[in-house]
């Protein structure tokens, strides 16, 4: 086997846009990474350890990749090629090798501390290859065991070792250990159980990843995936519609059931389960807070950033990801030939072209309005409680107001047909992405710390290109929504 | 007023053309579909039947063409057709998040003539589990459920694209059965595309065999026999092969062999006395894989 064949086998799955990406964001963690070292010499005595912190994330995410070589380990498996499957993990430790390598070396010349920077990156490469590696069930009490671990740590008052102690690489030698056994043990697991057979909760995150990342495509292998996930996850776990008297008396409640999706109005004992799930995370944070109260003596200006903190991303992040879900779920429906649509382009009742039209947008409307309206009024509210002044809440507000303009535009150019193409959509949405993030950073920063004003220009002009571009994108498909015989066409 | 007082055909396309990409799926299609007949749309996979279907029912705008439901375009239908007319895709995967029950319950609400005892019972028959989510049906199971969609909001038109792909023998009888029976008894106008050959000749009383996006042939069942045949020409008349024929193929040793069609006098062409000339009267599937293979 050719090394390039080694080199290569954890990229090759990856699509061509995620690759992009991919470069941009190990760009920018080196870039970040080594500036923070750069600084650690005059005025930031602490930076080569966020340095390493950072490069250390990193390591974790391309460790989360470089898990997916048990994609062809197991189609060796099932082939039965041992050879192949033995590639599959020296192509593995192969790559593991020389990104820690080529990191850890330059960052540790760079830094003067190579010892506890090579540490450091080994930590989070073999925690991210255990990660891709761990059961998608197992990952919710991972989520709450690192806060409580850290709460028992607090309550004990355990302390944290310092990278520069001696005792440092008894805790990376103990951490690597585990992350090595954990993935070794799963994937042999997964190898002698085959992905077929394994249980929906039981399969490695990176299998899921693999499905989900076909899913955003909302092509005919992603349905066949979507379908095969539908079918291994627990029917308990399926939200059940709530159909009631849904009907041509109570179209709107009809539009949402047939639309599906975080649409779809389900019964009380499903709402119960998403709560459920919004508790656990919710807790997990409240778990994750409580250390950083009993650490600072329950002293409000302490713990006052943390808050800060939950009330800004929690919002924010709940935008994002409804924006995403139904963005993507609407630009799926609209692909799917023998899905719901064509049912809906036939069904009597739903009026004639303007009425159609009409019922549909408002309809969306509405929804957009029910998640996005609380979640922005939560945020602005609680950073006008704890004090912020007029530039961070306007900022505030200009980035949030991204997440429903967003929805809107895929909203119009999905019905109209004129969805953009992938190398127009993907810069937009890379600038639409980091705008987002880094606006609300910002805005925690400016909370923490004042004196932070100049960096909200160049996040004013970043949000009007994105404000420009999505507006446009919005008017486009409006227009050609208004154009079109009806909104159930299908997209080609 | 019925459609046939009214002069206007349950299906009717003209000139339609449509295009995926770089791909023509559709070259200028004609078809009619007269009231109370079965019409058996034949052709091999990507012969551009689904994508005819969508265009002929208003699910996407053809490049160029016409097409009309019960005397309306496809793609302004009112309640009034909308009512009368049922569509079961290829593959169906509408409303996984449903089951079985709530989806022919909510849909039953928009069509008067919904007939929620023969649902009730069709599920029974086949043995359908009703308050399984759809999601969790197997494709034959969910193909099953579109099909009872499909014939209890009593339709005057019925269009099955491949309604049989993934249904078992018996699952099959029964479709075909019901659909005979619809066309016989209630006058239902059925256009069901599929392959299977077998199944076209139970209960199709047209054909039309679609070809690269072209309708090559469009007839009633019982005249494809009549009507066409395959000929076979020595290598020394292959120069006065007919232009018209539907598929032409020329043989390692010099002769050829056409499908060919009678003219609208009766006649066979030329071609097939002269001497050495051979014409073969081809069985539907035949017909099918000299034409379309």
């Amino acid at each position: 086997m050719s090394r390039g064949v080694l080199l290569g086998l954890p990229w090759y799955g990856l699509r061509r846009s995620l690759r992009v990406i991919l470069a941009l964001v190990s760009l920018a963690a080196w870039a970040a990474a080594f500036a923070a070292v750069h600084f650690s010499r005059s005025r930031w005595p602490d930076g080569w350890l966020v340095g390493a912190a950072l490069l250390a994330l990193w390591l974790a995410l391309m460790g989360l990749l470089l898990s997916s070589t048990l994609l062809p380990a197991l189609d060796a498996r099932r082939l039965c090629l041992p050879r192949l499957q033995r590639v599959a993990v020296r192509s593995l430790l192969l790559n593991g090798a020389l990104l820690l390598t080529l990191t850890a070396t330059p960052l540790a010349v760079f830094s003067g501390h190579p010892a506890p920077v090579a540490e450091i990156l080994l930590m989070g490469l073999a925690v991210g290859v255990a990660y891709g590696l761990w059961p998608l069930l197992w990952m919710f009490p991972l989520w709450l065991g690192i806060p409580l671990l850290q709460l028992v740590a607090s309550l004990w008052h355990w302390r944290l070792i310092s990278p520069l102690d001696p005792r440092f690489i008894e805790v990376c030698l103990a951490v690597v250990t585990v992350a090595v056994t954990v993935s070794a043990r799963n994937w042999r697991r997964v190898l002698r159980t085959g992905p077929g057979e394994l249980k929906w909760g039981m399969r490695p995150i990176i299998l899921n990843f693999h499905v989900s990342r076909h899913a955003l495509s909302g092509t005919g292998a992603a349905l066949d995936q979507q379908i095969r996930v539908a079918r291994q996850v627990p029917e308990w776990l399926l939200p059940q519609a709530a159909v009631g008297e849904a009907g041509p008396q109570k179209m709107p409640r009809a539009l949402r059931v047939m639309l599906g999706g975080l649409y779809l109005p389900v019964t009380w004992r499903s709402r119960l389960r998403r709560l459920s799930v919004v508790g656990v995370i919710f807790a997990s944070g409240t778990v994750f807070l409580l250390p950083l109260g009993l650490h600072a003596g329950w002293r409000w200006s302490a713990v006052r950033p943390f808050v800060a903190l939950a009330f800004i991303f929690g919002p924010g992040m709940a935008m994002a990801v409804g924006t995403m879900a139904r963005s993507q779920h609407l630009v799926q429906r609209w692909r799917r030939p023998g899905g719901e649509l064509a049912v809906l382009a036939l069904l009597p009742g739903l009026g004639g072209r303007q009425e159609q039209r009409a019922r549909l947008l408002r309809l969306l409307g509405e929804q957009l309005r029910n998640w996005h309206a609380p979640l922005l009024a939560l945020a602005v509210f609680a950073v006008l409680w704890l004090g912020a002044h007029g530039a961070a809440i306007g900022l505030l507000l200009l980035v949030l107001a991204l997440a429903p303009l967003t929805e809107q535009a895929v909203i119009y150019s999905t019905l109209g047909r004129r969805l953009l193409p992938a190398w127009v959509c993907q810069p937009l949405l890379l600038l639409g992405i980091a705008t987002y993030v880094g606006g609300l950073n910002v805005v925690a920063l400016m909370m923490m710390r004042p004196g932070l004003d100049a960096m909200v220009p160049p996040l004013v002009v970043a949000c009007a290109v994105c404000y420009g571009a999505l507006l446009a994108l919005a008017v486009r498909g409006q227009h050609a929504l208004r154009c079109q015989a009806h909104p159930y066409l299908i997209l080609e | 007023m019925s459609e046939a007082s009214s002069g206007y055909l349950p299906l009717l396309a003209r000139g339609l053309w449509h295009s995926y990409a770089q791909h023509a799926a559709l070259r200028g299609v004609d078809l009619q579909v007269p009231q109370g007949r079965v019409l058996g749309l034949i052709g091999r996979n990507g012969a551009g039947k689904s994508t005819l279907i969508r265009a002929l029912l208003g699910l996407l705008v053809p490049n160029k063409g016409y097409a009309e439901v019960l005397g309306e375009p496809a793609l302004q239908l009112t309640d009034r057709v909308k009512e009368r007319l049922a569509y079961v895709p290829q593959q169906p995967e509408a409303f996984p998040w449903l089951t079985a029950e709530q989806m022919l319950t909510l849909l039953g609400r928009f069509f008067p003539h919904w007939d929620a005892p023969f649902a009730r019972e069709m599920l029974t028959r086949w043995q359908i589990p009703a308050t399984r989510p759809l999601a969790k049906c197997s494709p034959g199971e969910r193909q099953r459920v579109e099909l009872i969609r499909g014939l209890a909001s009593r339709p005057q038109v019925l269009v099955l694209d491949e309604p049989a792909a993934a249904l078992d023998p018996v699952a099959r009888r029964d479709l075909l059965r019901e659909v005979a029976l619809r066309a016989g008894e209630a006058g239902c106008t059925v256009l069901f595309s599929t392959h299977i050959v077998s199944d076209l000749e139970r209960v199709a009383s047209q054909i039309a065999l679609l070809h690269e996006g072209r309708v090559l042939l469009h007839c009633d069942l019982d005249d494809t026999k009549e009507r066409y045949a395959r000929l076979w020409l020595p290598p020394r008349h292959t120069s006065a092969a007919p232009v018209a024929a539907l598929s032409r193929r020329a043989q390692a040793d010099g002769s050829m062999t056409l499908v060919i069609e009678r003219d609208s006098h009766g006649e066979w062409p030329l071609a097939a006395q002269l001497p050495g000339a051979r014409l073969d009267t081809l069985a539907l599937e035949d017909l099918f894989v000299e034409i379309a293979a």
